[in-house]
C-alpha cells in the first residue's frame, strides 16, 4: 500500500515515515502542500496522511485540489488542536477520517487499515 | 487640564478609581446642589409673584383709600359750608338794615327771637348793639347786663368785614356756644352829612355749640372713623368720637407725607376738587393696637373760621386687607412647603437613580473585565497548547519508533530498562496530551453537538454517576426540580462534564469539612464521636427563567442551582475560581482546569455561571442556560 505523509513538521513526518515503513508500507513524505501535490503527480498514493495546518497551503485546500485531481486517493486528516471542527469539515469534503495530534500510533494503524481500499 | 462643563462638574464622578467614601460624598454634594438649584428655580418666581400681587393690591387699596377720603371730606365740608351760608342768610334777613329802631322795641325783638327759635331752636339769644358799641336791646335765654363792646376784637372785626363768626367757646354761663354777628348801616337821618350817616349797628346772635356737633356728625359719619372741626388755633370745636376732646388743642400736627401711590391719587383728584384739601398720615398711640396709623384729611370750611378734620384708620387694619394678607401668606407657605418637599423627594429619587445605575454599570464593567481576562487567558492557553502539541507528537512518535526498533532487535544489555523508560515517556506524553486537550477545551475549541435535552433528566443521570461516591461519605443529594421545564437545545456531553465537575467538587468540599470537624473533635478529645460529624447535603434546584440575549431580546431559559454544605470558599478563592491552573486541592489531586473548562463550556453554550460562597457556609453555583442556543461563530484563528 502506498502512503504519502504531508506535514510541515519534518521530524514528525520523518519519524512517522520510518515507523510505517517498518510495518511494510510504501511511504513517501512531503513537507508542504505543493510538494505533496507534486509527489502525487509523480506517483499516485493509496492514502494521504494530511496535516491541517501548513505554511503554504491549508490542509482543506489541499484536500479540495486532491479530490478534483485524484478522487480515488483516500485522505486521513491529522489536526493539531483539540477541536474536531476542522476535522468534521474535512470529512464533509471527502476525507475518510481525522485524528487528533499527538496521534496514537495504534489508532493510526487501525484507521489506515480501515480506510485502505480492499 | 480639561475644563469640565457646569453640569459635568455637578454630576457625581463616574470614575471607577474613586473610593466608596469619595463617591458617597460626591452623591451627597450632587443631591445638595440639585436641590438648591430646583428650590431657587421654584421659590424665587413664586416669591416674586407673591410680592408683586401683595404690592399691587396694597397700591390699589391705598389709592382707593385716598380717593374715598377726599370725596368724603369734600362732601362734609360742602355740607358744613351750606349750613353756614344758611345761618348767615337767616341772620341777614333778621337784621335788616332799617329795622334798627324797630328792634329796639322789646316786643318786636321778642317776636323775631320766637320766629328764629322756631326754625332754629339752637339760637340762644339775640342782642342789638348801638353804633356806640353798647347793648341797646337783648332777648334770650340768659339775663344779660348791658355791656360796652367797643374794645372787643370780635366787634371791631364785625364792623370791619360786616360779618363775624366766632370759634366755639365756653361762655361765662358754662355752655359751649359760638357767636355770629353782622354789622348794619344805620338808617340815614335827614340833615346829617354822609360821613355822619355812615354809622353801623350790630346784631349779635349766640348759637348753641351742639348745633355744629349735630351737623358735623350727620355728614360723612359713615365714610370716616372720625370727623370734627377745629379752629385756626387747632382748638377742637366739636366732640370727636375718638381722636381728641372738644375745647382742647388738637394734638396732631402735620404728619408724615403720603407715599407715591397716595400722592398720585391726590394729584389726580386735585383738579376736580373745589376746596383745598390736604391729606397726611398720622401715627396715633392706641392702647389696644399700639401705634395706630391713620389718614387725616383737613379742609377749611369756606365762610367760617373752621377747618374740617376727617380721620380714617389705615386700610391695613381693615378685615379685607388682613384677610388678603393672611390668605396670601397661607398659600405661599403651603405652596412653598409642598414645593420643598416635592423637590427633596425628586432630588433624592434622581440621585438614587444615578447612584444605582452607576453601581450597576461599574458592576458590569468589573464582570466584563473578569470575563475578558478569562478569555485572554484562554487564548494564551490555547496558543501554548497548540504549540506544545506538535513537539509532543514528535516525542510520541520518536518514542514509538524506538519501541518499534526494540521489538525487532535481539536482546541486549539493559533492554528491559530501556523499554520501561520508553513506556514512561509514553505515559508522560499521554499526561501532557490530556492537559493540552483540556486547555484547548477551556479556550472553546471544542465542538457543540446540539440536541434537545431535558435538563432534569440530565441532572439525575449525572447525579447517578456520583451517587456511590457520595454514599461513602453519607452525603444526600436532594432534588428540587421544577415540573414542565422547556427542553433546551445544547450539548449533552459537555453539560454532563460541567455538572459532574461541580458535583465532584461539592463532594470534595463536604469531605474536607468532615475532615476538619474530625480534626477539631480530636483536638478537643471528644471520644464519643470519633468519626467526627459525617454527612452533608447537595441540593440541586431547577426553574424556568427569562433571559435577555445580547440583542436585548427576551428568551426563556433554565436556571440550575447546585449548592453544597461543604467548606465554602474565601473571597480570595472566588476571585481566581475560574482561572486555569488555580486549585485549592492538594498537589496531584487537581489540575486546576475543571472549573475553567466548565466556564468555557457554559459560555460557549450561551449560558452563565455564578458562585456564591462564604468560608464554612458551603457554596452555591448558579447556572443559566438558554432554551435555544445559537452557536457562536468561530473566529478565523480557531479554524486553522
Amino acid at each position: 500500500m502506498k502512503i504519502l505523509i504531508v506535514d510541515d513538521e519534518k521530524e514528525f513526518a520523518a519519524t512517522l515515515c520510518q515507523r510505517l515503513t517498518l510495518r511494510k508500507y510504501e511511504v513517501k513524505e512531503a513537507h508542504s502542500g505543493a510538494e505533496g501535490l507534486a509527489a502525487l503527480e509523480d506517483s499516485a498514493a493509496d492514502i494521504v496522511l494530511l496535516d491541517l495546518k501548513m505554511p503554504d497551503m491549508d490542509g482543506l485546500e489541499f484536500l479540495a485540489v486532491l479530490r478534483k485531481k485524484q478522487p480515488q486517493t483516500k485522505v486521513i486528516m491529522l489536526t493539531g488542536h483539540g477541536s474536531g471542527e476542522a476535522g468534521e469539515q474535512a470529512l464533509t469534503m471527502g476525507a475518510s477520517a481525522y485524528l487528533m495530534k499527538p496521534v496514537d500510533f495504534k489508532e493510526l494503524l487501525t484507521t489506515i487499515e480501515a480506510t485502505a481500499p480492499a | 487640564m480639561q475644563k469640565k462643563s457646569f453640569i459635568a462638574r455637578m454630576l457625581p464622578d463616574s470614575g471607577v478609581t474613586s473610593s466608596a467614601g469619595v463617591q458617597e460624598h460626591r452623591y451627597r454634594q450632587f443631591f445638595r446642589s440639585f436641590t438648591i438649584i430646583l428650590l431657587v428655580l421654584v421659590l424665587v418666581p413664586m416669591s416674586v409673584i407673591a410680592l408683586l400681587s401683595y404690592s399691587q393690591y396694597k397700591r390699589l387699596l391705598e389709592e382707593e383709600e385716598v380717593n374715598h377720603l377726599l370725596l368724603s371730606a369734600e362732601q362734609a365740608e360742602d355740607s358744613v359750608a351750606r349750613f353756614i351760608v344758611k345761618l348767615r342768610a337767616i341772620i341777614n334777613f333778621a337784621g335788616h338794615d332799617d329795622r334798627y329802631h324797630e328792634l329796639l322795641q322789646p316786643s318786636t325783638l321778642n317776636q323775631l327771637f320766637a320766629r328764629l327759635q322756631k326754625s332754629f331752636p339752637d339760637f340762644t339769644d339775640i342782642e342789638v348793639i348801638s353804633p356806640a358799641g353798647k347793648t341797646v336791646a337783648y332777648q334770650g335765654n340768659y339775663v344779660s347786663e348791658p355791656r360796652d363792646y367797643t374794645n372787643e376784637l370780635w366787634y371791631q372785626q364785625t364792623l370791619k368785614s360786616g360779618f363775624y363768626i366766632s370759634s366755639l367757646f365756653q361762655g361765662f354761663r358754662g355752655i359751649s356756644h359760638f357767636v355770629v354777628a353782622i354789622a348794619r348801616k344805620m338808617p340815614a337821618e335827614p340833615g346829617k352829612t354822609a360821613a355822619e350817616n355812615n354809622r353801623y349797628w350790630v346784631m349779635r346772635v349766640n348759637i348753641d355749640g351742639n348745633t355744629l356737633q349735630r351737623y358735623v356728625e350727620s355728614t360723612g359719619a359713615i365714610a370716616a372713623d372720625d370727623i370734627f372741626l377745629i379752629d385756626h388755633n387747632r382748638m377742637v370745636q366739636t366732640i370727636p368720637r375718638r381722636y381728641g376732646q372738644r375745647g382742647e388743642i388738637s394734638p396732631y400736627l402735620a404728619g408724615k407725607g403720603l407715599n407715591k401711590a397716595m400722592t398720585a391719587a391726590v394729584t389726580a383728584h386735585r383738579e376736580a376738587l373745589t376746596s383745598a384739601i390736604t391729606i397726611d398720615i398720622q401715627h396715633i398711640p392706641d392702647k389696644k393696637r399700639g401705634n395706630l396709623q391713620v389718614l387725616r384729611a383737613t379742609v377749611p370750611v369756606s365762610g367760617s373760621p373752621w377747618q374740617l378734620v376727617m380721620i380714617k384708620e389705615f386700610y391695613t387694619y381693615s378685615p379685607q386687607w388682613l384677610g388678603f394678607r393672611n390668605r396670601l401668606l397661607f398659600y405661599f407657605i403651603c405652596c412653598g412647603g409642598l414645593a420643598v418637599m416635592v423637590i427633596i423627594v425628586i432630588s433624592r429619587a434622581i440621585t438614587n437613580h444615578i447612584h444605582d445605575n452607576e453601581s450597576k454599570r461599574q458592576q458590569l464593567l468589573l464582570e466584563a473585565e473578569h470575563s475578558d481576562k478569562l478569555a485572554s487567558i484562554g487564548r494564551l492557553a490555547a496558543g501554548v497548547a497548540h504549540e506544545i502539541n506538535n513537539p509532543l507528537a514528535i516525542i510520541s512518535q520518536k518514542a514509538g519508533l524506538m519501541e518499534d526498533y526494540m521489538e525487532i532487535t535481539t536482546d541486549f544489555e539493559h533492554k528491559d530498562e530501556l523499554a520501561k523508560a520508553l513506556a514512561g515517556i509514553d505515559q508522560s506524553v499521554d499526561r501532557c496530551k490530556t492537559i493540552t486537550h483540556r486547555l484547548l477545551g477551556f479556550a472553546r475549541h471544542t465542538d457543540i453537538k446540539g440536541e434537545e435535552i431535558a435538563i432534569n433528566t440530565l441532572l439525575q443521570e449525572v447525579a447517578a454517576f456520583v451517587e456511590r461516591e457520595a454514599s461513602y461519605s453519607q452525603i444526600t443529594i436532594v432534588f428540587s426540580l421544577a415540573d414542565g421545564l422547556p427542553k433546551i437545545f445544547s450539548d449533552r456531553g459537555q453539560l454532563q462534564q460541567v455538572f459532574l465537575n461541580i458535583l465532584n467538587n461539592a463532594i470534595d468540599a463536604i469531605n474536607d469539612k468532615q475532615k476538619q470537624s474530625r480534626q477539631q473533635s480530636k483536638a478537643t478529645d471528644n471520644v464519643d464521636t470519633p468519626g467526627g460529624k459525617r454527612g452533608g447535603t447537595i441540593t440541586i434546584t431547577t426553574e424556568e427563567i427569562c433571559l435577555l440575549t445580547d440583542s436585548k431580546k427576551r428568551t426563556s431559559g433554565v436556571l440550575v442551582k447546585i449548592s453544597d454544605s461543604g467548606t465554602g470558599m474565601s473571597k480570595e478563592t472566588l476571585k481566581y475560581l475560574f482561572e486555569p491552573f488555580y486549585t485549592t486541592k492538594k498537589a496531584g489531586k487537581g489540575t486546576g482546569l475543571g472549573l475553567s473548562i466548565s466556564y468555557g463550556i457554559i459560555q460557549k453554550l450561551g449560558g452563565s455561571i455564578e458562585v456564591a460562597s462564604q468560608p464554612g457556609e458551603g457554596a452555591q453555583f448558579t447556572f443559566t442556560l438558554p432554551v435555544t442556543n445559537e452557536p457562536q461563530t468561530e473566529s478565523e484563528e480557531n479554524r486553522a
